[in-house]
């Protein structure tokens, strides 16, 4: 990864080179081909705390957002709060967001480091994830004032799950944000949301048909076979992903939004692939789905490819890397299809709830 | 026992324990002036000072600088780690101090002393630590600078199944023998691309039986099916170990229960035959306990 963390190096010091970093947030970038999960994360981060200096564009918001709401790497989260100081608009939910933040990983702190790319801080670095939340936190000014009373909720309720470091820094930060002057709220921040929309129309056709799946009883059948004739609410995982914020909700909601269709009654597809096919045979994804509360049914699976992923990857520009041995790195990913395999809409990065997504699947209907 | 229940109950012992030390005399912690016990007696008095609420930030500071300083006896900082390892599973309340901590066990990974070396990595590679997976990986390339035994290298490094480690344990294997060869292929159960390995060395009767047996765990994890078709050839094979026939029979048992696939007659021939025409307790208690499961 050296050549990717010298590239970030060379694009810190370019004036302009912003949309260039960005771009190498995607979690497909051959970037992070071949590398492992803490690799490729802290590439990100690395690549997320130069926002800082260059200025944070816009396309990169969205993976800041991302991260503060579902990050569980500390360095990554940090990183995330440090791109935020380079925003000219500061997303409305930043604060709250970081306030999250911060609840997550209060019991996961640790000294982190943003200068050079490297496994582990330089002896002596004493700065860690949560004393970068706050000080982000303290520079977003009035905006953040809404968030100041489950800020002091957070800190006075499990105060001691703090440092005293931290506990300063948190108390400067809420501080800092009591006393901001709104009328220089431009100075830092603006109130103005730049977050990308959470639901980003679809328009390609899926050519799908024919690919080979396999679900969790071992029943095998094409893409159109599964799908075709009715909506579909496909969302990816993967039975390895560590974030349970991440594939362990995906595949509850996924049960939750079958048993709404139900009830509605609404015709509809639900189902999850999983991005790790080799890995999630049919028994493992029948007891993954089972334990979160999925009933399967014709109507409602968990699939595999028979064989990569890879033509689903490319149609649906799927948000996944992969390392030597498994998925190194993914965002949220629901697309919902129309009878014909169209794909109507589709929802990333973000987290979903179950009644948008039947909204979504009942207007493809 | 749910592990919140175990915390709890833990946590309650703790809480005992300190409240007996607060009324220890502090000369069973820190030296007397002009008296300084022996290296043994300070470890002791370390491992029974139990870490709770209140005197958390002290006493880590001060377990901190204790396992920092090499110029201390090893079994005074051995006694400082554990104590500090213990407080980690405290989780949450641990938290104000789990930073430092994190920091000095990075630090302790280099240490002269090996036992420190080999359980600082060792908590680090729990955590799944990029630093330690990286100096772990380090030793196995290079292994002149190996910091711990190359099985133990193997074993940390497995605990991470997103790391990209698995093509160097795929190497590693290769020239390993003894521990380090079956540590590498407890790693690689987790890897899809080791499937032909397994069912290769399964396969392979002149293997020793302990790779034949990981063998068979790992390619039962990664391919049911094709561990059942595998399993299927070795009960059936006389001249077969009848220690891997019996661990093939158990595992199609447990297989079967768990996939619960109907009873299929040609296997319960194949291991009724099995059962009848050996010696060994092993095969035919295996045997009987399958063919129990597809009568119930």
């Amino acid at each position: 990864m050296t050549t990717g963390a010298a590239r970030v190096d060379e694009l810190r010091r370019t004036p302009g080179a912003a949309p260039e970093l960005a771009a190498m947030l995607a979690e497909q970038s051959p970037w992070y081909a071949g590398r492992g999960t803490n690799e490729a994360e802290r590439l990100r981060g690395y690549i997320l705390a130069s926002f800082e200096t260059t200025g944070l564009p816009a396309e990169a918001v969205p993976v800041v957002i991302e991260e503060l709401e579902l990050g569980r790497d500390p360095y990554t989260v940090a990183a995330a709060a440090r791109a935020l100081r380079g925003a000219r608009e500061v997303p409305d939910e930043a604060a709250a967001l970081l306030v999250g933040a911060i609840a997550r990983l209060h019991a996961t702190d640790e000294v982190v480091s943003f200068d050079r790319f490297a496994p582990a801080p330089a002896r002596g670095e004493a700065v860690t994830a949560l004393t970068e939340l706050a000080r982000t936190f303290a520079r977003l000014g009035p905006s953040a004032k809404p968030s100041l009373a489950a800020l002091h909720a957070l800190v006075e309720g499990d105060g001691d799950a703090f440092s005293p470091t931290v506990r300063a820094e948190l108390a400067s930060a809420a501080e800092a944000v009591r006393h901001a002057d709104s009328a220089h709220a431009g100075e830092c921040c603006s109130e103005h949301a730049a977050t990308a929309p959470h639901v980003a129309a679809g328009s390609a056709a899926v050519e799908l048909a024919d690919v080979a799946l396999e679900d969790q009883d071992g029943t095998r059948l094409s893409f159109a076979e599964a799908f075709a004739g009715r909506p579909t609410a496909l969302a990816f995982f993967y039975t390895r992903c560590s974030n349970p914020d991440k594939c362990s909700l995906t595949v509850t909601r996924l049960g939750r939004l079958a048993r709404l269709c139900d009830a509605e009654p609404l015709d509809a597809n639900v189902a999850g692939m999983t991005y790790d096919p080799a890995f999630d045979r049919p028994a493992r994804l029948k007891t993954y789905g089972a334990d979160r509360g999925v009933a399967f049914s014709p109507r409602c699976r968990l699939l595999r490819t028979i064989g990569p992923l890879d033509p689903v990857r490319a149609a649906f520009d799927l948000g996944v890397g992969f390392g030597p041995v498994t998925v190194n790195r993914h965002r949220l990913d629901v697309v919902v299809l129309d009878a014909a395999l169209g794909l109507a809409t589709r929802f990333e990065r973000r987290l979903w709830d179950e009644g948008t997504v039947l909204e979504a699947l009942a207007r493809a209907a | 026992m749910e592990i919140d229940q175990y915390r709890k109950r833990y946590e309650a012992e703790l809480a005992k324990a300190a409240a007996a030390d607060r009324r220890r005399p502090a000369a069973a912690r820190a030296p007397a002036a002009g008296k300084r016990p022996s290296a043994a007696a300070r470890a002791k008095a370390i491992a029974t000072t139990p870490l709770d609420r209140d005197n958390l930030e002290e006493a880590v500071t001060e377990l901190l600088a204790i396992l920092r300083d090499a110029k201390e006896p090893r079994t005074v900082r051995t006694a400082a780690l554990a104590v500090l390892a213990a407080g980690d599973f405290l989780g949450p309340r641990f938290a104000p101090v789990r930073a430092r901590y994190k920091d000095a066990l990075r630090e302790i990974a280099t240490d002269d002393v090996p036992e420190l070396r080999e359980r600082a990595l060792e908590l680090l590679a729990l955590d799944k630590d990029p630093y330690a997976q990286e100096v772990l990986a380090e030793g196995l390339r290079r292994p002149q600078k190996a910091l711990v035994p190359e099985a133990k290298a193997i074993q940390l490094l497995g605990y991470d199944d997103h790391a990209e480690n698995v093509p160097l344990i795929r190497r590693v294997f290769r020239r390993a023998t003894g521990p380090a060869r079956e540590e590498a292929l407890r790693v690689l159960a987790t890897d899809p691309q080791s499937e032909r390995l397994f069912a290769r060395l399964l396969k392979d009767k002149s293997e020793q039986r302990s790779i034949r047996r990981l063998s068979a765990s790992g390619l039962q994890s990664l391919n049911p099916d094709a561990f059942e078709r595998a399993a299927r050839r070795i009960v059936a094979d006389e001249d077969d170990d009848d220690a891997i026939r019996a661990a093939a029979v158990a595992a199609l048992t447990h297989g079967r229960e768990a996939r619960q696939k109907p009873v299929d007659p040609k296997l319960v021939q194949t291991v009724q035959q099995a059962g009848d025409t050996t010696r060994s307790r092993a095969l035919r208690s295996a045997t009987r306990r399958f063919l129990q499961s597809t009568e119930q």
